[in-house]
């Protein structure tokens, strides 16, 4: 035995390769540190999330009380982003306005994380016409290009915040779905997959002990930037006026509603445009920042 | 000026650096290659036998730093001296390199007679023309059938040992004086590796260049090299003439190795014998019967794969059958339909009376306690999540064997203990062990809900040597034990000889020779028992590499077209 | 290729057979009674019996889909309940700014993306690479219909140069293809760049190195194009994606392209051209992809796709 580990054993073949999903968590934290993107993209989303519950309890102004004799005010230190049409304090619209964002960019990921990686697992573990009626049901949602898909969910639906949830879930169902499938297929084939089921273990039990913890990395990552997509998807809708609804401060819905006044108080559409770069790129950065940590080839 | 050595490599030392620590990796490594000579780096992984070869031609990784006092001389230059231009002009030219994967190591958007001729034309400042021509004499050499025809081909058009030689040819385009090889064979199979080694020797006898040959294979170097030089952990442990290294190793460790390399040409035990005796008498009970077993697999568009095609044969209880076959040949196809993790397209398994490919779910979960698997690769078949005691555990918790944890985890410790390891392992997870011992905890898994019957699909072809000698004792050992029955399933027959009682040659998805292991390697009577007998790199020098040349096209078709398995001799079946 | 592209038509055959069924059952899927909220509020009891045997709601389902399905493959998509003129010739109508849109922005991010990308990789951990890099991270994080906006606010509002509304003059094209393509060109810049990268790190690359030559051509003949494999991929997708942008993109530089029709029809509950717009959307998409897909086999028909 001593023998062994003194030879430094391994493989004389070069075959001895590490299944991308597979990462030991020491190593991932060891990286993690290490990389600034995420480490900066996780203290932003903390801190983001932190505005978005205390925030409104600290807000100069209501989000919604209107002020006739204050309209289209620039920056000052009184209204610290300015005031809106109806005189509405913007700074204060934009701290209320972020749980709404959060909101929908989690909810709407988590709802198409869900379904997508029950239908991919499904679809991945036992292959032949499960997969094939899947995986062409999920062609058809992905023939929609780009926002079409959640827009005709909204035309039917009818516009609130929450078919707003809906349709953006709806639309990230099918990435969800083909990355685990695809991860599905190959921890699948690994052999210690193989080794459990020659011990005589149920489809069900492999595939909740074995197959879905080996595939979690891939899906967190995905997870991260789809909520970055979801949260422009949203704002897209709420600003062509098919989502949330007046008054709600939710900032695409702030942005078109500042669209008619550009010419003199350009500050209504640009605030909250950056208001919405900030958090994407916060998820943005954290979940490159994630991939790289748990990709087993930037490993060291 | 012509220097009495090509290359003298003298107190190379290189580390590497990770982060904030530099990691040494070769020290004081010296050793030198004359004019038109064959030298050989033997070692296991992670001895620094690559990184040794790669900084002659000074390809390493960013990170790498080599010590200041180490110096490379090459034809009477310093190599370490020169700057990167300067270095680019003796890579491929006076210094020609082989990779160990065919596989990767070509271009794949590139035409191959492009990848040769594109180092002539850096070189020898050639026209396209002249450098085309010269590419398709390079090509003819190594044995590449119809250059004219191939020369425009991409790599995928080309087999894996066809790869190597066009790898080869883009080494040789310059006619360098030092070809280094970096495990040329080790992806290879092995009837294609000695094609593949009958080339080096013959293109030096042709070209009269110097080789380096980079190998974990002993049976390679004794073959191809004057002088070995023994690497572990980085540091020379022995060198010298290839004849004194084998007849009188005087390191320990060199002496291990050479001890951890079966034997062809050992008597199998007394034991062995009786057992043979009493399979061959009828006394032995038949354990397993298979009957004209076959599995197919759909390659679409009305085609099949025929991997398992109509097998026959019987394994009798505490017997060893070796399954020996090329890649390709079907054998872990044979191994995974038996046991049914993949459904056979025909035939019968028979176990102890009845077909268990006619089991139902509930009568197949009380089979898996009876016959178990141990997998080829120790790193992907531990999943790297669970800790060891759950890994092994998790039969007993399948079968509800043990319902009270702490009983459960004091079995898992047992059957730790048994393959040799420490009960205190039970806590940590694979990735804490080394290849050896993740293989130990394999088997204890397959151990563990006390099976009759194991497959062992390829459980030492991932494991040094020396690592290898030490599964092969335990693998004997639990057999002793337990009285197990194996079918061991390996792709070279020198392993398979040592373990095996009785062994099974499957050749595309037949099996062509049937008999005892002794039997075998004394009276090979089919065609392609012969071959693949004469193609192992006997681990001797004073024995040659056997193989006839084989024509390059590598068609080595023995058609089993219209052929029956039948016994020629007592007790040795050959399909004829 | 005719059988490879055969085989491809073929396979499409249900994807758009579920794209129909799909545009088919928004109709069905709308809450509360469909002619209701065609024929409006004040609708009287006969007018809704009209509507509803105009569009055949009183039929039953499956027949409704056939009907519909026969519809599609003739041409015929319905009328538009406002204009009452045939969808197709509405739809049709407006599909070529759209398409325009979509298929600049693409060559925009490709040009952009891919120059940006390689310059990346082969600079790795440079100034040039962190700049760039974090300026494609930007260009991914941005709204397009805010960076369109934010376009007009300084090059419209600001300067005068261009123009902010229609389509057709370069003052009229240049903001919203350089709206749309910003975020294909981050997402090409991205790709591109990992992709030079993993390729940088295979056994192929070690020869060539190992031949003596020099680095450009390494990197310049030996690992552009086998980099460029999965990139003209993404440029497949990036082309669809942006045609779904199109509708924030014509709606801010209000051009009368296919998306602003569906979001005009969607307010005003036209429905019929919202399921005829949708699904001439997803045909699109889906040729394109069919498109891509033989131009990616032709470019590497030397590759083995398996």
């Amino acid at each position: 035995m001593q023998e062994e580990v003194n030879l430094n054993s391994g493989d004389p073949t070069g075959k001895q390769q590490f299944n991308p999903n597979v990462v030991r968590f020491q190593d991932f934290m060891k990286k993690f540190y290490r990389n600034k993107s995420a480490l900066i993209g996780g203290i932003l989303i903390l801190a983001l999330i932190i505005v978005a519950l205390v925030g409104p309890y600290f807000t100069p102004y209501a989000p919604n009380t209107q002020n006739y004799s204050n309209l289209l005010a620039p920056p000052s230190v009184e209204h610290l982003f300015g005031t809106d049409h109806h005189g509405r304090d913007i700074f204060s619209r934009i701290i209320h306005g972020m749980s709404i964002t959060l909101r929908v960019g989690f909810t709407s990921v988590f709802i198409g994380m869900t379904v997508g990686v029950t239908l991919g697992v499904i679809s991945g573990y036992y292959g032949k016409w499960v997969d094939t009626i899947i995986m062409r049901f999920m062609d058809v949602l992905l023939a929609f290009p780009g926002i079409l898909l959640a827009l005709a969910v909204v035309a039917v639906l009818g516009g609130s915040l929450n078919n707003v949830i809906i349709s953006v879930a709806i639309f990230s169902v099918p990435v969800f779905a083909r990355i685990s499938r695809g991860s599905t297929l190959e921890v699948r084939e690994l052999e210690y997959v193989e080794a459990v089921r020659s011990l005589g273990a149920s489809d069900f039990r492999i595939i909740i002990r074995h197959v879905l913890p080996n595939i979690m990395s891939p899906i967190i990552v995905q997870a991260t930037l789809n909520i970055a997509t979801s949260v422009l998807t949203a704002s897209g809708l709420s600003f062509l006026g098919m989502g949330a609804q007046p008054p709600d401060p939710e900032w695409g819905a702030m942005l078109n509603d500042g669209r008619n006044y550009m010419w003199n108080a350009p500050h209504i559409t640009m605030i909250p445009g950056i208001a919405i770069v900030i958090v994407v790129l916060s998820f943005n950065v954290f979940g490159d920042g994630l991939r790289d940590a748990l990709d087993p080839k930037s490993r060291n | 000026m012509l220097t009495e050595k090509l290359l003298q490599v003298e107190n190379l030392k290189i580390s590497f650096s990770t982060g904030d620590s530099l990691l040494e990796v070769v020290s004081d490594v010296s050793f030198d290659i004359g004019h038109g000579k064959t030298v050989g780096i033997v070692g296991e992984s992670g001895s620094g036998k690559s990184v040794s070869a790669r900084s002659i031609m000074k390809l390493l990784e960013n990170n790498a730093v080599v010590d200041e006092g180490s110096r490379i001389r090459f034809n009477g230059e310093e190599l370490l001296e020169k700057t990167d231009r300067e270095m680019r002009k003796i890579r491929g030219k006076d210094i020609g390199m082989i990779f160990q994967d065919p596989m990767s190591s070509l271009n794949p958007t590139m035409k191959i007679g492009k990848q040769i001729s594109e180092t002539i034309q850096i070189h020898e400042k050639a026209s396209k023309k002249e450098a085309a021509a010269r590419a398709k004499e390079i090509m003819h050499l190594v044995g590449i059938p119809d250059v004219d025809d191939r020369f425009n081909q991409y790599p995928h058009e080309f087999s894996g040992g066809m790869r190597q030689r066009i790898i080869i040819a883009i080494a040789l385009a310059c006619s360098p004086k030092l070809l280094i090889a970096d495990e040329p064979t080790t992806a290879l199979d092995v009837t294609i590796q000695a094609q593949i080694l009958e080339l080096l020797k013959d293109i030096q006898k042709k070209t009269g260049t110097s080789i380096l040959l980079i190998t974990h294979d002993f049976g390679v170097v004794a073959n191809m090299c004057e002088d070995i030089v023994v690497m572990n952990k980085g540091r020379v442990v022995e060198k010298g003439s290839t004849m004194e290294i084998f007849n009188s190793p005087k390191e320990d460790y060199t002496k291990r190795l050479l001890a951890a390399i079966p034997n062809l040409h050992a008597e199998k035990s007394q034991e062995s014998k009786e057992k043979l005796a009493d399979i061959y008498s009828g006394t032995r009970e038949k354990l397993l019967e298979v009957n004209t077993l076959a599995k197919h697999f759909p390659l679409g568009r009305g085609t099949t794969l025929k991997a398992v095609n109509d097998i026959s044969f019987d394994i009798y209880r505490g017997e060893t059958l070796g399954l020996v076959g090329e890649s390709g040949s079907g054998k872990s196809t044979t191994g995974r339909t038996i046991l049914r993790l993949q459904d056979a397209t025909s035939g019968e398994t028979v176990f102890e009376g009845s077909d268990i490919n006619k089991y139902k779910k509930r009568q197949m979960k009380d089979m898996r306690k009876r016959v178990q698997f141990v997998f080829q690769d120790p790193y992907s078949s531990l999943n790297p999540r669970q800790k060891v005691k759950d890994i092994i555990g998790e039969a007993l918790d399948i079968h509800k064997l043990f319902p009270n944890k702490k009983k459960r985890n004091d079995r898992v410790k047992e059957l730790l203990h048994l393959v040799g390891l420490d009960g205190s392992f039970s806590e940590r997870f694979p990735h804490e062990f080394s290849g050896g011992q993740r293989q130990r905890i394999g088997i204890a898994r397959a151990l563990a809900v006390e099976p009759d019957f194991i497959v062992l699909d390829e459980p030492l072809s991932a494991l040094d040597a020396s690592v290898q000698a030490t599964i092969v004792e335990l693998l004997e050992d639990l057999q002793r034990k337990l009285n197990l029955t194996y079918l061991f399933i390996a792709h070279d027959l020198a392993t398979v000889k040592k373990l095996s009682d009785r062994v099974a040659v499957m050749y595309k998805g037949n099996i062509v020779e049937l008999t005892d292991s002794e039997e075998l390697f004394k009276n090979p009577i089919h065609n392609y028992t012969k071959k693949l007998l004469s193609a192992i790199p006997v681990p001797d020098p004073n024995y040659a590499i056997t193989a006839e040349k084989v024509s390059p096209d590598e068609t080595l078709d023995f058609s089993t077209e219209g052929q029956v398995f039948t016994e020629v001799k007592p007790n040795h079946w050959v399909m004829q | 290729m005719l059988k490879f592209l055969t085989k491809r038509l073929i396979q499409t055959i249900p994807v758009l057979i579920g794209v129909t069924i799909l545009t088919f059952s928004m109709v069905l899927l709308i809450p509360g009674d469909p002619a209701q909220i065609m024929a409006g509020e004040s609708a009287s009891p006969e007018q809704l019996e009209l509507v509803r045997e105009r569009l055949g709601l009183n039929d039953p389902i499956p027949v409704q889909y056939l009907d519909y399905i026969g519809g599609v493959v003739r041409g015929d998509l319905g009328n538009s309940i406002r204009s009452g003129r045939a969808v197709s010739t509405e739809v049709f109508g407006r599909l070529a700014p759209t398409v325009e849109l979509a298929f600049y922005s693409t060559l925009l991010s490709v040009f952009i993306g891919i120059i940006a990308g390689v310059v990346s990789a082969v600079r790795r951990y440079s100034i040039s690479d962190t700049l760039i890099m974090f300026a494609a991270l930007f260009g991914l994080s941005m709204p397009n219909f805010w960076l369109g906006l934010m376009l007009i606010q300084w090059f419209v509002i600001g300067t005068g140069w261009f123009q902010a509304s229609g389509w057709g003059t370069p003052q009229q094209m240049i903001l919203p293809v350089l709206t749309l393509g910003t975020a294909g060109s981050a997402i090409i810049a991205r790709m591109t760049r990992s992709s030079m990268l993993e390729v940088i790190d295979q056994d192929y690359i070690q020869t060539a190195r190992a031949k003596g030559v020099s680095e450009r051509v390494v990197i310049y003949r030996h690992a552009l194009k086998n980099a460029m494999v999965p990139v003209v991929t993404v440029v497949g997708l990036q082309f669809g994606s942006l045609l779904g942008g199109a509708v924030l993109t014509e709606t801010v530089f209000a051009i009368n392209g296919l998306g602003r029709l569906i979001i005009n029809a969607i307010r005003a509950r036209d429905f019929p051209i919202v399921q005829g717009g949708v699904l001439v959307f997803a045909f699109l998409f889906v040729f394109v992809n069919i498109i891509v897909d033989v131009l990616y086999r032709f470019l590497n028909k030397r590759i083995d796709l398996n």
